[in-house]
């Protein structure tokens, strides 16, 4: 066991498989995908050295990891697994199930492009695609954050009784090294109980789960989910503060960077935070009055947030680094729902940046700032990175 | 913050299935039931045989013979003389090979004489007394019926000793007479009095008897020999068959010629035949005008007869007798042939026309069948054909006279009397007991159990199994018994080839076989079962599965 | 041998893990073969359920007709989803607890293949019961993998044309401990097998022939006549392979010709001569070659 902390310099891979193995679950079922792969690895070689004491599954394929993970959690057990893209799209059936099941799952996501056509680059057209089946959330840029946002994201879901997602970009983050704080298991075991529900798969409970249900009894159970999901921002918010309290870093589920006073902002998931920050910087050095919030909770999607802050600017400008055919840029589309109905609800600009992985610049954002404040009306739909 | 499990709505099952009352999906529901099977249907007496042989098989033999003799008192003896219409009857011989019933109720008769078993009591005497005229078989079963119930029986039979045929015309070597004068005695423990040497004749005699007694049972046999007239019958060489068994019975040793002819078909003509052999006749043929196929005698008794040396002529009638010139004699017979069937339900054998030949025979017998004396109970008793009519209570034309056996039945068969017995019996106790008391109380539903629905899976192949013999060779030279029965083993193990149609022997089948877990055990060791009337769908696969057809599905109305 | 008037005792321990009041139809031999698998494997098991017939026979929200728990799972993870829970039972430390998945033909030889394929690879601790009635049964008939050939389903009106699958093979071929097959027809070998795998560790896999009234078309008292028939005729016979290779004949055909099994059935009303033929040239070969099977290795027990 690991009792002092230490520094390490880290993928977001070894990152997040350092935040599973710290959690202490109890069974790992996984199965490999580029650019995911190295998780895997690191856990295995964490248990041959003895820091991790767990049941290591290598099903056929990420629906049956899926399938097993659901499972091992309803017999009592914290369980952990990570995927991407195409895994994480087959195990699309069982997402739904597994927060119909209530499973405080925590599954790290590589976001990686999806088939047709194959590619292994960035974009996070892959998870947000499963906003609909009741997963928590959580959008990350760092190695770092992505070890921490692993442990609240155990808490998080422990507490409300809802599977959570840690993600974070292919190659941006999953291979992209950065001198990481890992903490001490004490410290850990301090700040996340252990899972020991009452109610679980034991012939000594007895009962069963799963049964089909009537049309009313249906109604109720989404309706206990949403209360649920409700619950998450209080949640979220409250392990975010336990964590800034235990190793003094925290995020919010919402972060600002420079946006208290400013006019037009910037609103981005994901790595690109980390570039839009250096073009904010730079408008502001020319005198544009531009901040940024990063969105880090997308499910549940943080209306109130949202509203607060975006209330009497002047500009919105949203960078997607995903695209939903028929619908366009997904924050972008999340973003004026939660804003409808709003005093004075500013124009809300979406572009769609960063779509397939490509590389977006900070002189590629200040362009399409740029190209927003010149713009006579807002368009309705994202507008295509490099048509602006 | 509060605890996952807290918040977990039901999704989690809390009640279990058994407060759902499937038994409102069905429309039929199994019962149990002791069923006819088709051995018993058949049995003149009743016999409860597959209630007997499930006791036999579990080695209760006394509570097994128990069951028999409620019905017979002379298990000994139709283990050895009856017909066996059970074992025809019987539905395992459909699978491989009958049920030897015969041999397993002579196994237990012949326990009871070697134990020393007595009969059932006498019931509780009552005030009522009934004459019992012939002292046959169906005198005595009638007697032993009558007596249980308590009633005050003598018999008048015109022999120096009871028995009547199963004395006087079946011979030692079939029926020991120890064996005989065994059951017989043991019956007439009962406290039934017997009059020998008293025949009842005349109208006088009968209306006496009519006062002296509350009811009379009238079962004095077919005596009287048919004759068949030939030319040449004063030659003096033709004997009666009936004549001759009752002379070596009664212990007198007839002369018997070396060249012997016996006319006839039924057991009297092979017993005749047989015992020819035994008091030294060298050859002996027996001339039947119909083919073995027709024969009206045991199968088992045509084939020993034939390892003894008795030959067959079939299709062959005798005409008339002729002397020899070196002071033999001859029989010249006719060729028969088969026609249309006559009102016994066989062929009629029609002449061959000038088809004629002789046969040499120093003695001719005649056993062509016997006829019924009429009694004289009235003027103009009722008959039917030859024979004393009788209802189906065994009642003549004459009120609280009864009768039967071969007096007033075709059926000439040992077990026929003894059940006509039985049934007046029952009928004359209805007289003045009311209800007709019998073993009929129990709703034992309408058909009896056929071979469809015995669940053959459940039983493997396995043959019958056989009465051991005494040698042929050796058999001639004496009146010993010929078959020699079966040990205990073999009893048993042939006891645990009767599929004991109709009774439930507690197998477990129909519980094993719910898939709804709706048959329960009886508790504490009792084992009958019972259906859980809320939960069983009346899907039947118990009743299929039941390998003896003891339950039935029955339609229910709601 | 003496006849088999008592059927022998399988020391049910007193029928409360299997409850009645349950939804199977009249007569049904999956019902029948549960209520021996549950009791045999006795209290301390945790059962899954993928959608098929057993669905309903386990109950609706909030009733369970069984007093063990039981998880309903997808319907192609029922073997990842066991493999789940084991490893999850053993990491609390609970290793005795046994695990069986109850899955249909439909979630076994098809959907759920490639589940159990890996399951078997890794020779997980579980045993995988197929409940095998030839079909989607629970939706009302339609073909599966496991579907004999010309059998008629509403998705192969004019009977299917191709084979069934022999998923005793393929799960031989995954050398785990232990393969059988089993039918209630004969319900002492079903015990007997059942038995015999919960002492085995490692992945068991018992596969169980389930006449189906409904969906095969006979009355509903039939199903043990049924499914002694299939085993009689060839088109089932009973038997054990142990690691892939030791091979014992439990029950084989005893020379009844296979119309005595065919003509029963509503589903093979259609038959020509023709096919008839066919069938039982195809049984006759698939015998010879597990008796030549069986003959290989030197253990054969008869």
């Amino acid at each position: 066991m690991r009792s002092t902390g230490s520094t390490m310099l880290l993928t977001g891979n070894h990152a997040a498989a350092y935040g599973a193995m710290l959690a202490r679950p109890k069974v790992i079922p996984i199965y490999p995908i580029t650019p995911q792969t190295p998780i895997a690895e690191k856990l295995t070689e964490l248990q041959l050295q003895g820091l991790l004491n767990a049941e290591f599954i290598t099903p056929e394929s990420e629906h049956s990891a899926m399938a097993a993970c659901i499972s091992a959690s309803l017999t009592g057990v914290r369980v952990f697994t990570a995927t991407s893209s195409q895994g994480l799209l087959l195990m699309h059936e069982l997402l739904h199930f597994a927060s119909g099941a209530r499973t405080p799952i925590v599954m790290a996501n590589a976001n990686r492009t999806p088939a047709i056509p194959w590619g292994f680059w960035a974009d996070h057209t892959d998870s947000l695609a499963q906003r609909d089946t009741g997963w928590i959330q959580f959008y990350t840029e760092s190695p770092q954050e992505a070890l921490d946002t692993v442990l609240q994201a155990y808490l998080t879901a422990e507490t409300v009784g809802l599977p959570a997602m840690v993600i974070f970009e292919a190659f941006y983050v999953t291979h992209c090294l950065e001198v990481v704080e890992v903490p001490a298991q004490e410290a850990v075991d301090s700040y996340l109980p252990p899972y020991e529900p009452e109610v679980k798969l034991d012939p000594e409970v007895g009962r069963s789960f799963g049964n089909v249900v009537d049309q009313k009894m249906y109604f109720q159970h989404r309706r206990s989910l949403d209360q649920a999901m409700e619950r998450v921002f209080e949640t979220a918010r409250n392990a975010d503060e336990q964590w800034r309290e235990l190793t003094g870093r925290g995020y919010g589920i919402v972060e600002k960077y420079k946006s208290d006073d400013a006019e037009t902002v910037l609103l981005t998931m994901g790595s690109i935070s980390g570039t839009a920050k250096v073009a904010v910087d730079n408008m502001r050095k020319s005198g544009l009055s531009v901040g940024l919030l990063k969105v880090r909770l997308f499910r549940p999607f943080p209306v109130q947030e949202l509203r607060r802050e975006l209330q009497g600017r002047q500009r919105i400008v949203i960078l997607d680094r995903n695209f939903s055919p028929g619908c366009g840029g997904i924050l972008h589309q999340e973003t004026k729902a939660a804003l409808y109905g709003m005093k004075n609800v500013p124009p809300v600009f979406g572009y769609l940046a960063g779509v397939g992985g490509v590389n977006v610049s900070p002189q590629k954002i200040e362009e399409m700032v740029r190209s927003a404040l010149r713009a006579a009306e807002c368009p309705v739909k994202s507008i295509w990175a490099g048509d602006e | 913050m509060p605890k996952a499990a807290e918040v977990i709505p039901t999704i989690w099952t809390t009640l279990w299935s058994d407060a759902n009352n499937t038994g409102t999906w069905r429309t039929a529901i199994p019962v149990y039931q002791h069923r006819l099977s088709p051995c018993r249907l058949s049995c003149p007496v009743g016999g409860t045989i597959p209630v007997w042989a499930d006791k036999l098989r579990n080695c209760e033999f006394y509570e097994a013979w128990s069951e028999i003799v409620a019905n017979n008192p002379f298990p000994a003896v139709t283990g050895r003389v009856c017909h066996h219409p059970c074992e025809s009857a019987c539905n395992r011989s459909q699978f491989d090979e009958k049920v030897s019933i015969k041999l397993l109720e002579r196994y237990l008769g012949d326990l009871a004489l070697e134990k020393g078993w007595p009969l059932p009591e006498k019931g509780l005497a009552k005030k009522q007394r009934v004459a019992i005229i012939g002292g046959g078989p169906a005198g005595l079963s009638a007697a032993y019926q009558l007596a249980l119930r308590g009633y005050r029986v003598e018999i008048f039979e015109a022999k120096q000793m009871p028995g009547g045929l199963l004395r006087y015309g079946i011979p030692p070597y079939r029926l020991p007479r120890e064996v005989l004068d065994c059951e017989i005695d043991r019956l007439l423990q009962l406290g039934i009095q017997v009059h020998t040497g008293s025949a009842i004749n005349g109208a006088e005699e009968y209306r006496r008897l009519q006062k002296d007694y509350d009811a009379l049972f009238i079962a004095t046999g077919a005596r009287r020999p048919r004759k068949l007239h030939l030319s040449g019958s004063d030659f003096g060489i033709v004997k009666d068959g009936l004549d001759l068994l009752f002379q070596v019975n009664s212990g007198s040793d007839p002369k018997m010629e070396k060249k012997v002819i016996v006319i006839g078909g039924g057991n009297t003509a092979v017993d005749a035949a047989r015992v020819a052999r035994r008091l030294g006749a060298e050859q002996v043929t027996i001339v039947y005008r119909r083919t073995e196929a027709e024969m009206p005698s045991q199968e088992s008794e045509i084939l020993e007869a034939r390892e003894e040396g008795v030959e067959f002529l079939f299709l062959a009638s005798p005409v008339r007798i002729e002397k020899e010139a070196d002071n033999g004699y001859r029989l010249i017979c006719q060729k028969m042939r088969l026609g249309e069937k006559d009102a016994s339900g066989r062929p009629r054998p029609e002449a061959v026309p000038q088809a004629y030949f002789p046969l040499e025979a120093d003695q001719i017998i005649m056993a062509i069948g016997s006829d019924a004396v009429i009694p004289d109970i009235s003027e103009q008793p009722a008959l039917n054909g030859s024979l004393l009519k009788v209802d189906e209570k065994q009642e003549t034309s004459v009120e609280g006279i009864f009768a039967g056996g071969d007096l007033t039945s075709t059926e000439r068969f040992v077990s026929s009397a003894l059940g006509a017995g039985k049934k007046a019996a029952e009928h004359i106790d209805q007289l003045w007991a009311g209800s007709l008391r019998n073993d009929n109380s129990d709703n034992y539903g309408e058909e009896a159990v056929t071979y469809k629905e015995v669940n053959t899976f459940y039983f493997s192949r396995s043959q019958a199994v056989k009465n051991n013999l005494l040698q042929a060779t050796e058999r001639v030279q004496n009146f010993q018994e010929v078959q020699l029965g079966i040990s205990e083993g073999q009893a048993l193990s042939e006891a645990a080839r009767c599929f004991n149609c109709g009774l439930c022997v507690q197998c477990d089948n129909c519980f094993y076989f719910c898939p709804d877990m709706a048959v329960k055990k009886g508790n504490s060791g009792e084992k009958e079962y019972s259906i859980l009337e809320q939960y069983c769908k009346g899907c039947g696969l118990c009743v299929k599965e039941c390998p003896r057809g003891a339950i039935v599905l029955k339609e229910e109305s709601k | 041998m003496n006849d088999m008037t008592k059927v022998k005792s399988y020391e049910i321990q007193e029928e409360k893990i299997f409850l009645p009041g349950h939804s199977a139809c009249p007569g049904c031999a999956m019902a029948l073969s549960l209520r021996y698998i549950l009791n045999t494997m006795g209290p301390n098991t945790v059962g899954l359920i993928p959608p098929s017939c057993m669905g309903p026979i386990m109950g609706a929200q909030p009733y369970s007709s069984m007093l063990i728990p039981i998880f309903h799972n997808s319907f192609e993870s029922s073997a990842s989803s066991a493999a789940g829970i084991k490893r999850a039972l053993k990491a609390r430390g609970k290793d005795d607890v046994n695990v069986i998945a109850l899955a249909g033909d439909g979630g076994t030889y098809d959907i759920g293949l490639q589940a159990l394929s890996s399951v078997a690879e890794h020779n997980e601790d579980i045993i995988y019961f197929c409940m095998d009635n030839e079909g989607y049964m629970n939706t009302g008939t339609q073909k599966s993998s496991s579907t004999p050939r010309y059998a008629y389903t509403t998705s192969t009106p004019g009977g299917k044309k191709t084979k069934k699958k022999n998923i005793v093979e393929i799960m031989a071929a995954h050398r785990i401990p232990y393969v059988a097959t089993a039918t209630i027809g004969y319900l002492d070998d079903l015990v007997y097998k059942v038995r015999k795998a919960k002492e085995i560790k490692g992945t068991r896999f018992i596969l169980l022939l389930i006449p189906c009234i409904e969906g095969w078309g006979f009355p509903e008292n039939d199903v043990a006549t049924m499914a002694r028939l299939a085993v009689q005729t060839g088109v089932f016979p009973l038997y054990e392979v142990e690691d892939g290779e030791k091979y014992t004949i439990n029950h084989g055909p005893q020379g009844l010709p296979i119309e005595n099994y065919l003509s029963r059935q509503r589903r093979y009303r259609h038959l020509t001569k023709e096919q008839i033929a066919e069938i039982q040239c195809e049984v006759d070969r698939n015998w010879r070659r597990l008796e030549k099977l069986a003959s290989l290795f030197s253990f054969k027990e008869s």
